[in-house]
């Protein structure tokens, strides 16, 4: 019996020198020929461009009323806040705001803007350099109200202005000339805004 | 006492007898069904092309704030030696880092948007991935089983928004984007 049993033992078992090659037969026999990640990788190349264009948008109330401010004879005031967004090229000249009569006051007898009541000042402006001094509006000409450095733009902080959109504040005056009939009148005022 | 011990060594030889058998038998079987299919001719990729070779956008308007690329893209290639049980892939990135060359001032290229509009794989699968911002690293754009068979033509469309901005300044001369698409094959 335990002659028989001993032979068993042999038939079943393996040496750790017989284990260890088995594994090691195994391994390679079961790795062999295991394709790598990929088998091939090719790669083609292609450019985008962009072109960003100079450009500029102006915004600005539909109407002012210019109010009187109490004295006698004193002119008509108003203040008008304009809302703009630019940007400009390095090597270009910048941009400006201008402003400009489209239509002289209406109806007739009262100030007339070929005769110069109607000026302006700038102030308060958050990118560029507002005009300076008092300016008369004009019906055959666009005058100044700012001007804008090249290489601007709009919101985001450095480079670009801190805030957006950008603003400026134009005061208005009116002559009060006594000559004038009482009444109310209008006259139409364009700005317009041009970047390079 | 002598007969206990002499069946408790008896069981341990036969588990170990049967761990062995199904391992070879597990080894057998995969390399007779399995490894075959997967030492085959490794696919290879041939006539790779993206077109055109470059695309424009023209930003005339930060508020209009999607600018589409002047045309679709295309890229194109074909495998030999390809099996339906293998993958492909194609990926892109700019080489041109995180921001356009030649601009006067930083314009990311993360402003871009990618996006897969279809593509096609003879005889496999293909499958877009979601559209993504581009970056300096690759990102997947389409991916799927390779067609089996030789010289099958793979296409994927893809189309480019630039998101243009009042942030970024005009540019003189147009600025870019140097794309590489990566294409495996399994």
């Amino acid at each position: 019996m335990e002659t028989g049993k001993q032979t068993r033992i042999r038939r079943y078992g393996c040496s750790l020198i017989d284990k260890a090659g088995l594994i090691a037969l195994a391994s390679l026999w079961a790795v062999n020929g295991v394709p790598p990640a990929y088998s091939d990788v090719a790669t083609v190349s292609q450019t985008l461009q962009a072109q960003l264009f100079a450009v500029g948008k102006v915004s600005v109330p539909s109407s002012l009323t210019l109010k009187s401010t109490g004295t006698v004879f004193s002119p008509y005031v108003g203040s008008l806040n304009l809302r703009y967004r630019i940007r400009s090229t390095p090597s270009g000249t910048g941009g400006n705001i201008t402003v400009q009569a489209t239509g002289d006051f209406s109806p007739s007898g009262g100030p007339s803007i070929s005769n110069g009541p109607l000026t302006y000042t700038c102030s308060a402006v958050s990118l560029g350099t507002p005009c300076s001094g008092v300016n008369s509006v004009s019906l055959s000409s666009q005058t100044n109200v700012a001007t804008i450095p090249p290489a601007a733009c709009t919101g985001g902080g450095a480079p670009c202005s801190a805030v957006d959109p950008n603003s400026l504040t134009i005061d208005f005056s009116l002559e009060n000339d006594p000559s004038f009939k009482t009444g109310n009148y209008s006259a139409v005022v364009t700005f317009t805004i041009s970047s390079t | 006492m002598v007969m206990k011990l002499t069946t408790n060594h008896s069981m341990d030889i036969q588990s170990q007898y049967q761990i062995w058998h199904w391992a070879f038998t597990f080894l057998f079987l995969w390399r007779s069904f399995v490894m075959p299919a997967a030492a085959a001719a490794p696919t290879k990729i041939h006539n790779q092309a993206a077109l055109p070779a470059t695309i424009v956008f023209s930003g005339a308007d930060p508020d209009s704030s999607s600018v589409p690329g002047n045309v679709t893209g295309t890229i194109s290639f074909r495998t030999t030696g390809g099996e339906i049980n293998r993958n492909w892939r194609v990926q892109v990135q700019s080489l041109s880092g995180n921001t356009f060359a030649n601009c006067p001032r930083s314009i990311p290229v993360s402003s871009i948007r990618v996006t897969c509009a279809s593509a096609t794989a003879d005889g496999g699968t293909a499958a877009c991935a979601a559209p993504f911002n581009l970056s300096s690293t690759l990102q997947t754009l389409a991916s799927g089983m390779e067609g089996s068979g030789n010289a099958k033509p793979y296409t994927i469309n893809v189309n480019f928004v630039f998101e243009d901005s009042w942030q970024f300044i005009a540019t003189n001369t147009a600025c870019s984007v140097s794309l590489s698409y990566q294409i495996l094959a399994d």
